[in-house]
């Protein structure tokens, strides 16, 4: 508002008019007094008195009539610069005087007016911003939601380009921008340091109980069959088809047992008949044919006992594995039976859905940890850009990464919660929980009062922080980013 | 007095086989081959202890279960066989389970000789002859004579079938 004002005070002195106010009414009044009171003089010295008393009252008369018509006929000039001393006064009115009413300086005054709204505006603005910043400094956890929001300087440059000629303001303010952003990536390095460490922490905790309750094998078996009592089925019919494949192969060996015997029968008889027409003929080559016969006979008939003796012993043992695999499956629905009522040691074990949550769960906090320096490093290598644009940069970073640790956590603590209580409230409480997860303190037994960013090495802040959603102030709402080239 | 095997036993060696829990025995002079069971062609309107008839050397040969014939049980898991006895052109078969086994004269002893008895014709086959088997008694019977009391040679002849 002053530098409108002292704008229009400039171009006043460019056009050469006085600094103080000219009174043109009282000049002009003053001249046509003057005159009057000369006419009159030269009536009196003709020795009309009557004469002298009308000249003096025409020339007084004249002379307010004059400086009436002076005073309305002002050059606009002045008339500005009588405006301009009305606007820059402290107290100035919301509407033009009422003697500039109807003028076209009249709409001036408006726009100035408003102006300056505007700008009490913005520097309310720049003292709300300025205090929400304070209040996330002083809290440490929530440093990186706090390093998201635009510094005081950052905020000042943005008022310099909110009046009328934002464009050439923010050409002159760009340098410091630049230097503004550079302190706000510092500073979110510096936030996000805490947040990097926790994660890798989180995630060297979560990898042997992930591994650990693999290795039991609770895991290791197949997602789309997640019941237990299901799991025990497929693995019955895993092991049925196994055996009835096997069966089916023991079958065919049988058949190829009874083919083989068929022909050691069929050596047999020939042999049979060779040794009695030999007999019959006491011929010496039918004896030796009947002879090797024979022989071919009994190597036939041992084969043939073999096969057929290790075929019984199979069937046998195929017998026996699938009374077996009844008696453990009976056994394993009873014993899924009681995991399901809570009486049985095996309740104390962890579900599958609880590994299976584990672990994607440590997927997502990689995931955000390599989000976290992948932006990092696009940080420190890409240029800085100017004010709007990493404006519009800004937003993003606000919603999606700190909601992002801060849904991150809160799922945490919630599935360890949870697999916490299932894993303690069936079993008996003089045993403690399973040996294979033995996390750190603040996931195996998290509760809701527990501090999900706490750790050794970053500094623990004394009460739980929540999340809370950067406060946008309205007046950002409308200004859009600058497109450079 | 025992007397030697060889000039006692008037044959080369015996065929000895198996019907219900009794071991007979043929001279292998009238065993002119032995054959599988399944190789038996059944007749219609089989009736009787006949099986059937089956292919040998180039002639038909009748099929007897010996085991219907002396009206013996036998169970039906053991494979059977078929003994074709052969005198002169004259010939039929007898139908036994288990493999007939080969018993050479000097492993077999002639313990008795038995002259038919003219008297106890039809009672039974006739047991011409008793012989010992490592300890076993294997007996000899009159096959020709059972065959000809069940399948008189007259209807072989009306039928073609066989040399009988």
């Amino acid at each position: 508002m002053t530098d409108v004002g002292r704008d229009h005070h400039n171009s006043s002195n460019v056009h050469g008019a006085p600094s103080s106010p000219p009174s043109p009414t009282v000049a002009v009044f003053a001249v046509v007094l003057l005159a009057g009171l000369g006419a009159a003089g030269a009536a009196y010295g003709l020795g009309d008195l009557l004469g002298l008393g009308v000249g003096a009252g025409i020339a007084l008369a004249g002379a307010v009539v004059a400086a009436v018509a002076a005073g309305k006929s002002a050059p606009p000039d002045v008339k500005a610069i009588a405006l301009l001393d009305v606007l820059t006064a402290e107290d100035a009115p919301s509407t033009p005087p009422s003697r500039f009413r109807g003028e076209p300086w009249a709409s001036l005054y408006l726009m100035a007016i408003g102006d300056a709204e505007a700008q009490r505006t913005a520097t309310l603005a720049i003292q709300e911003v300025e205090r929400l910043r304070r209040e996330l400094e002083q809290k440490p956890v929530s440093a990186a939601a706090a390093a998201f929001e635009p510094g005081p300087s950052y905020a000042n440059d943005e008022l310099v380009g909110a009046g009328h000629d934002s464009e050439l303001s923010t050409a002159v303010a760009e340098p410091a921008v630049t230097n503004d952003r550079a302190a706000a990536l510092q500073a979110l390095a510096e936030a996000l340091d805490p947040i990097r460490e926790e994660l890798s922490t989180i995630e060297r905790e979560l990898e042997p109980v992930v591994a650990s309750l693999c290795v039991d094998g609770s895991a290791a078996l197949p997602v789309r069959d997640s019941t237990p009592a299901k799991m025990v089925d497929a693995l019955v019919q895993t092991a049925a088809d196994g055996i009835e494949d096997m069966a089916a192969g023991l079958m065919r060996a049988n058949e190829l047992a009874g083919v083989a015997e068929r022909v050691t029968n069929r050596a047999t008889l020939l042999a049979l008949n060779a040794a009695l027409e030999a007999t019959r003929s006491g011929s010496e080559a039918f004896a030796s044919i009947a002879e090797e016969t024979r022989r071919l006979a009994e190597y036939a008939r041992e084969a043939t006992d073999t096969i057929s003796r290790l075929s019984s012993e199979i069937e046998i043992k195929v017998g026996e594995t699938i009374s077996s695999i009844q008696t453990s499956s009976e056994d394993a629905k009873a014993a899924v039976a009681s995991i399901g009522s809570g009486t049985g040691s095996a309740s104390r074990g962890v579900a599958p859905e609880t590994v299976t949550a584990l672990q994607a769960l440590l997927l997502r906090v990689r995931t955000l940890r390599e989000r976290i320096a992948v932006r990092e490093e696009a940080s420190v290598v890409a240029p800085a850009p100017t004010a709007p644009e990493s404006r519009a940069d800004t937003p993003e970073i606000q919603e999606e990464e700190p909601a992002m640790i801060h849904a991150t956590f809160v799922e945490a603590e919630e599935r360890v919660a949870a697999a916490d209580t299932a894993v303690q409230a069936p079993a008996e409480p003089a045993e403690g929980p399973p040996q294979p997860v033995e996390g750190p303190p603040q996931l195996v037994e998290a509760d809701a009062s527990a501090e999900p960013l706490a750790s050794a090495e970053s500094p623990a802040p004394a009460e739980p922080v929540a999340y809370v959603e950067p406060k946008i102030p309205d007046w950002l709402e409308g200004i859009e980013p600058r497109q450079h080239g | 007095m025992e007397q030697p095997l060889r000039s006692v036993l008037a044959t080369r060696g015996l065929i000895t086989f198996n019907v219900g829990d009794a071991r007979y025995a043929a001279p292998v002079e009238e065993v002119a081959g032995l054959l599988d069971a399944d190789r038996i062609s059944p007749l219609p309107g089989r009736n009787g202890p006949m099986a059937g008839v089956v292919a040998f050397r180039g002639g038909v040969v009748p099929v007897l279960d010996l085991a219907a014939a002396l009206d013996v049980q036998e169970s039906n898991g053991a494979a059977a066989y078929v003994i074709v006895l052969e005198r002169g052109t004259d010939r039929f078969s007898l139908l036994v389970r288990g493999m007939p086994r080969l018993v050479l004269s000097r492993d077999a002893q002639h313990r008795d000789q038995v002259a038919p008895d003219p008297d106890s014709e039809g009672d039974g086959p006739a047991v011409i002859a008793v012989y010992e088997i490592a300890g076993r008694e294997v007996l000899g019977l009159d096959y020709w004579s059972l065959m000809d009391s069940i399948a008189p040679p007259a209807a072989f002849r009306l039928s073609g079938i066989g040399g009988r």
